[in-house]
């Protein structure tokens, strides 16, 4: 694969043409989570007036589910070796996160010792630890 | 686990991106790679060995006789 190439292209341009593709991969894959979301998001609104049925809104689930599984399975198709580990770390270190800080909070609730355990918050703390390890693997701290 | 990437790459007047498009990875692994941060799977050593022409235990050295 690579011999054949090597007397067509550079491997700079290689590279190049490779950071192409992957980009307009990602910006297709946003654009489509963008309007995906628009319109989930008037179909709610659909749904509190009770102009749309249920199974309508479960079915813009179901496609935004298997959108989404057609964006992972594709993104680890075309990232390296290295991002991949760099995509798995970040993910394990968040789990990781997860697993401790809701059964932390869960406890000291029970306690008495703190305010109900914020779903939400923990949530999104576990996206930013997940954001923080990638770019931090990414700066080299491996 | 030591390597010669860097020198090899050297030899041949490359750059990491030169080096990272033959072998279609990204910059960042061939210099994650060449630091010894990252020990690339063996379908990938054998890529790099295939690409260098030499065998894989020319390039990649784990300390062992």
């Amino acid at each position: 694969m690579t011999d054949t190439n090597d007397t067509v292209q550079s491997g700079e341009a290689r590279l190049k043409s490779r950071r192409y593709r992957f980009l307009r991969y990602c910006a297709i894959g946003y654009v489509l989570a963008v309007a995906l979301g628009f319109i989930t998001g008037f179909a709610q609104d659909l749904f509190a007036q009770g102009t749309l049925p249920a199974w309508m809104l479960f079915a813009l689930w179901g496609l935004a589910l298997a959108g989404f599984s057609w964006f992972t399975v594709g993104y680890f198709r075309r990232v390296d070796e290295v991002d991949m580990q760099d995509n798995l770390w970040a993910c394990l270190v968040a789990f990781y996160f997860y697993a401790v800080a809701f059964p932390s909070w869960y406890l000291f609730e029970q306690l008495g010792l703190a305010p109900p355990a914020n779903q939400i918050a923990i949530y999104m703390a576990s996206g930013a630890v997940l954001v923080v390890t990638y770019l931090a693997r990414k700066a080299g701290l491996r | 686990m030591n390597n010669r990437l860097k020198v090899l790459r050297a030899e041949r007047n490359w750059s990491q991106a030169e080096l990272a498009g033959r072998l279609d990875v990204s910059r960042q692994a061939v210099n994650a790679i060449e630091t010894g941060k990252h020990d690339p799977s063996l379908p990938l050593a054998f890529r790099i060995a295939r690409l260098f022409d030499m065998p894989i235990e020319e390039i990649f050295d784990d300390g062992h006789e």
